[in-house]
Parts: C-alpha cells; structure tokens; sequence
C-alpha cells in the first residue's frame, strides 16, 4: 500500500517536470508560481515581475529598432501591439487579475500584457476573446510540435546508436584513442598483446617455451622368439620451445633420454627426439587431448623409429604415452624389430 | 538660499531626465539589482533570471511574428545565437561581463548576445568589434531619441 503511494506521488512528479520542460514562454503558471515562493503581497514579487516585464519590453523595442533600420514598413507591420498604455504598477496588478483564471495558465505574459493593453485601449471584449482563443491555439501548436520534435530527436538518437557498429570502448566514452585488450578464446586468463614481449632479451627469448619433465613405464616386445619379454624405462623428458600452432592444429618436439630395460638382459640408453601433432579446437574434448607421436633415436645402440598415440590426463601435466617402436638395422641381435612401451609421463 | 533651489530643482529635473534618455536595461541596471533586492542573493538572481527570460521570451515573440509575415527576413534579423547558455549560466556571465566599467552602457539585449557569443568561444576579435558596434549604436540610437 505505501509503496503504491510511492509510486504515485513519483508518477505525478514525473508528470509535473515533463511538462514544465517542453513550455516554450514564461505564462500563468510562472506568474502565480512567483507569488507562492515569496508570498502574497511582499515587495519582492512586484520587483521579480516588474524584471520580467522590462526584459518583455527591452527585448520587443530591441529588435524593433534592428527591423526599423533594415525594413521600417515590416518593422512597423509587426511590433505594432500596444504594450505601453499602462504603468508597470496597473499592468502587473491587471495581469494578477487576468492570471486569476486558471483557464488563462496557458497563455504566454506578453501575449497577456498585449490582451490587458487591448482592453485600456478600448478593443470591444469580443476581439479581445477572439485573440486570447487564437494565442491559446497557436501555443498549444507550438507546445505540441515541440513534443513531437523532442519524440523526433530520441528516435534520431536511437537510430545513429543503434546503425553504428558494436564497439564497447565508444559506448563506454573510451575514446579512438583506446588500446583495445585482444582476448584469446581458449586460456584460462587473458592475455595482453602489448610491446612488452618484444622487449625480452635474447637468452629470455631463447629459455623462453622450454620445459622439463620425467617419465617412467613398462616395456614389453613380442616377436616369436622372445615373447613377454618386459622391462621397464626412466626418462628425462626435455619439451622444446619449437612448436607451431594454426587455428586446428599444434604440433611440438620434445627429445627424451633415459635409460631402459628388459628381462632379457637387455639394458641400455634411449636418446629420442619426437615430434607430436594434434588437433586442437575440436568440439570433441578429447580429440584435444590426443596426440599423434612420431620419433627418431637410439635405443640401446640401436637406430629405432617409433609411432605412437600421447594422450593429457591432465593438460600439459600427466601424459599417458603408447608408442609402437621398431628397430633399424645396424644392431639386430639386441634389440627385437618390433616392441611396444607404455609410460606415464609427467611434465612440469 | 534661492540659488540652492534652483540648483536642488535642477538635479531633481535632470535625474529622471537622464532615466528618460536609457532606452534599455544596461549595466548600471544589473548591478543595481543586487541594492534593490537587499543584497539577497537569491532574490537578485530571481530578478536577474526574470529579465533575461523576459528578453529571450519578448525576441521569440517577435521572431514567430516576423516570420509568419517575411521568412527570410525574421531569420536573417533573428540569425544570433541567444540560447547557447542556460539562464542560470547566462546570469553568471553577464555579472562577469557587467563587473567591467567599460561595458556599463551597453544594453542588456546586447550583452545576451556577447556572453552567448563567449559561451561559443568565437574568436575575441569577433567579439570586440561587436561590443564596439553595439556601443555606437546605441549611442547612435539615444542622440537619435533626444533629437
């Protein structure tokens, strides 16, 4: 229920200042409005008006001298209203009377100062209604146009707002000036391209991509004369900065060593340089995690090139690795043409 | 003592003579004001408020008068800038410009115009040679009235 009160009280003083905006001239409501703030009767009241009745009249004789000079008949033709049959003393007690009626509100001061002149001048009160009708008529011609060019220039407003181009650095007053931040769909914070990369040294630079880590797993080959033969390797893994990127696809080198063994006595170094590629982007989450490993090294003194799948557990943290290795040729009888390692890779 | 009178009857004539001569409200006008309103800030800057508006309310009187008459004349007559400064800025600035001595003479009609003009930030040249314009018509325009 209050808050219903609310409401209307705000509603009617939405009300109230909406029209008092589009009022073009000083009228009834101005002039009783004077009398209310200071009271009935006080000296100030007669001073505030007798001020707006000499700017009324400076500014008609003003620009009827400018108009004499250029065109005296026009002059003449258009400030020929009597204005100055009273003293300023009757006119304002005569526009107190004439503004006593509310019906009169509408009608601007001069247009009533011309009315109460009229009727010292002995115009018939037939004219003078005449008059005070077409005023009223005119004025609210005037009042109404003035509503429907305010309604012309928000909807102009709307318009030029909503045919420029989305640009929140304009709609926010940031200025052309603004440097806008250029946002990256896919990592976690987002990053600045700015001219402080480019002011790296050359040994930041050059330690800059790279990456360590280790892995560990099981070995195990199955050629006909040595089946089950399983083992186990530790690696140092060293994650290059040599990568590229598209907008689908990524692909990096990473050389591992370390050391490997299997049950059949085997044992031996592993010096491996990969090279992984994978798509990224894809609406399937784990073709992201997947890479394709491809390789080239020794092991156990042996030339061996290995194929195999690499997939995150965790992104750029934990790799379960499966790579299918098959030996070259240079040292047959140790190391079986064909063995398959499963590993768990952890990079830092 | 007769000579006393006569002087006394003169100063009397000759005061409202000289009241008679002002055509418009000038800068002695506004400054004086504040005098009739008590010093009262905020009853001076009603009354200062009330005039301007009466101005402004007198010229687009006018202007819609002239231009139902003659289109071409009412805008090229009416062509100054007037409402550039709201009245409560306009009222600032013609204290400002009537604090100067010099401009005292010019009429209040007149110096709406400049403190608009000042308000656009037209070159002060432009402004100078419309103050000098203004004060020699309307010096033109009183010796013309007394004449």
């Amino acid at each position: 229920m209050f808050s219903r009160k609310i409401i209307l009280v705000g509603y009617i003083f939405a009300i109230l200042f909406a029209q008092r905006e589009n009022r073009i001239f000083w009228d009834g409501s101005n002039w009783n409005r004077i009398s209310t703030k200071l009271g009935q009767g006080s000296e100030s009241v007669y001073q505030i008006k007798a001020s707006h009745l000499n700017g009324l009249l400076d500014g008609r004789l003003y620009y009827y001298l400018k108009a004499w000079e250029v065109e005296p008949l026009l002059a003449e033709g258009t400030y020929n209203d009597p204005l100055d049959l009273l003293r300023y003393k009757e006119l304002i007690t005569a526009l107190d009377n004439f503004y006593s009626v509310p019906k009169h509100n509408s009608i601007p001061i001069i247009s009533a100062v011309i009315i109460e002149n009229m009727r010292i001048g002995g115009i018939s009160e037939r004219s003078i209604y005449r008059y005070i009708e077409e005023t009223r008529f005119w004025v609210n011609n005037i009042r109404a146009s003035a509503d429907s060019m305010s309604v012309e220039i928000l909807a102009s407003k709307l318009d030029k707002h909503l045919s420029k181009p989305f640009n929140i650095s304009e709609r926010y007053g940031r200025g052309p000036d603004y440097k806008q931040k250029e946002v990256l769909i896919k990592p976690r914070s987002p990053l600045k391209r700015d001219g402080d990369n480019d002011k790296n040294s050359w040994y930041q630079k050059l330690i800059k991509g790279w990456a360590i880590g280790i892995s560990g797993g099981i070995n195990q080959w199955n050629t006909t004369d040595s089946l089950n033969s399983s083992g186990s390797n530790y690696n140092f893994i060293i994650k290059s900065p040599l990568h590229f990127r598209t907008e689908n696809i990524e692909s990096r080198i990473r050389f591992e060593a370390g050391v490997m063994n299997f049950s059949s006595n085997l044992n031996g170094q592993k010096n491996f340089m990969y090279v992984q590629v994978g798509l990224r982007e894809s609406d399937i989450p784990i073709i992201n995690r997947i890479k394709f490993d491809i390789g080239a090294g020794s092991v156990i003194g042996t030339r061996s090139f290995s194929s195999g799948l690499i997939i995150s557990l965790r992104k750029n943290k934990l790799d379960l690795i499966t790579r299918f290795y098959s030996a070259g040729t240079s040292n047959k009888a140790q190391l079986p043409s064909k063995w398959s390692l499963f590993s768990i890779a952890f990079n830092f | 003592m007769n000579r006393i009178l006569i002087i006394i009857l003169i100063f009397i004539v000759y005061l409202p003579a000289q009241q008679m001569d002002r055509l418009f409200w000038n800068g002695s006008d506004w400054r004086r004001i504040e005098k009739t309103a008590n010093y009262d800030p905020e009853l001076s800057y009603m009354m200062k408020v009330g005039y301007v508006n009466g101005v402004l309310d007198g010229r687009l009187f006018y202007y819609l008068k002239a231009w139902t008459m003659e289109q071409v004349f009412a805008d090229s007559l009416y062509a100054e800038t007037v409402d550039y400064l709201s009245p409560r800025e306009l009222v600032k600035v013609l204290d400002n410009f009537y604090a100067d001595p010099i401009n005292g003479y010019i009429p209040l009609p007149s110096a709406i115009i400049i403190c608009n003009m000042f308000g656009e930030r037209i070159p002060m040249n432009k402004i100078d040679k419309y103050i000098r314009h203004s004060k020699d018509w309307i010096n033109r325009m009183i010796l013309e009235n007394n004449q």
